[in-house]
């Protein structure tokens, strides 16, 4: 007869119903109030490991009146929101490029927010985004 | 699985344009029309919803649909969000548009 205990190690995150969570958005869009393009909650009994994002991005045709680009990678509990990377251009060059990412282990936790934004506040012109990420949800 | 829903916010950087669902990823949207075709997690989609957007495919941002998306159906999905997620009073009112 085998006895076990509560003291026996869990299985590793990724052992735990693991499954990829992946987001990408790409578009070369027109100016635009702040939008959010990728968004996941973590359900109760989740949790979600964040690997990587990035964030690509570059004026694709001149505006009138170049204003800010904004990307932004957060967390929100609701009541509090933490940014992750943030990238801002307010030049009117075009091809001039921007490129940012990061990688590690966020963890996110059960009814938390994840989410990518962007904004380009300019009057005409173009901008060419490529925002992604990666991580892994898994049982609490 | 693609579904083209309804956009809210838009107001200020504090509530931002998105579309009322837990997790999605944007395709393509239209602030005009206030409509975003989204990526959404096949598991976050109620089988009576699947089932309203195969019967009518849309295939761009403007074009109508050609019956509302049912009140009815739009309660029930909310009421499967907060099932699924299970994360006390939170609660989401995405509609296919």
């Amino acid at each position: 007869m085998r006895v076990s205990s509560f003291a026996v190690a869990r299985p590793a995150y990724y052992d735990r119903n693991a499954t990829s969570s992946l987001g990408t958005y790409n578009n070369q869009i027109a100016p635009h109030t702040q939008t959010t393009r990728v968004t996941v909650t973590v359900a109760a009994g989740k949790k979600l490991l964040l690997e990587l994002g990035n964030i690509n991005f570059y004026r694709a045709s001149v505006a009138t009146v170049a204003g800010q680009v904004f990307i932004q990678h957060a967390v929100t509990s609701g009541a509090t929101t933490v940014q992750l990377i943030t990238a801002s251009y307010f030049g009117n060059t075009t091809n001039d490029q921007t490129r940012i990412a990061f990688s590690g282990s966020v963890t996110i936790y059960a009814g938390e927010l994840y989410f990518i934004d962007t904004l380009d506040s300019s009057t005409g012109g173009t901008v060419n985004f490529s925002l992604n990420y990666k991580g892994t949800s898994f049982d609490a | 699985m693609i579904l083209r829903c309804a956009l809210i916010g838009g107001t200020n950087e504090r509530d931002p344009l998105r579309v009322d669902l837990p997790t999605y990823t944007m395709v393509t949207d239209d602030a005009t029309t206030r409509r975003a075709f989204v990526d959404v997690p096949v598991s976050d989609v109620s089988p009576d919803v699947a089932a309203f957007v195969a019967a009518y495919p849309v295939l761009d941002l403007v074009t109508p649909l050609p019956v509302p998306f049912p009140q009815s159906l739009a309660n029930s999905w909310a009421e499967f969000l907060a099932r699924r997620y299970d994360l006390g009073e939170t609660r989401w009112h995405p509609a296919v548009f």
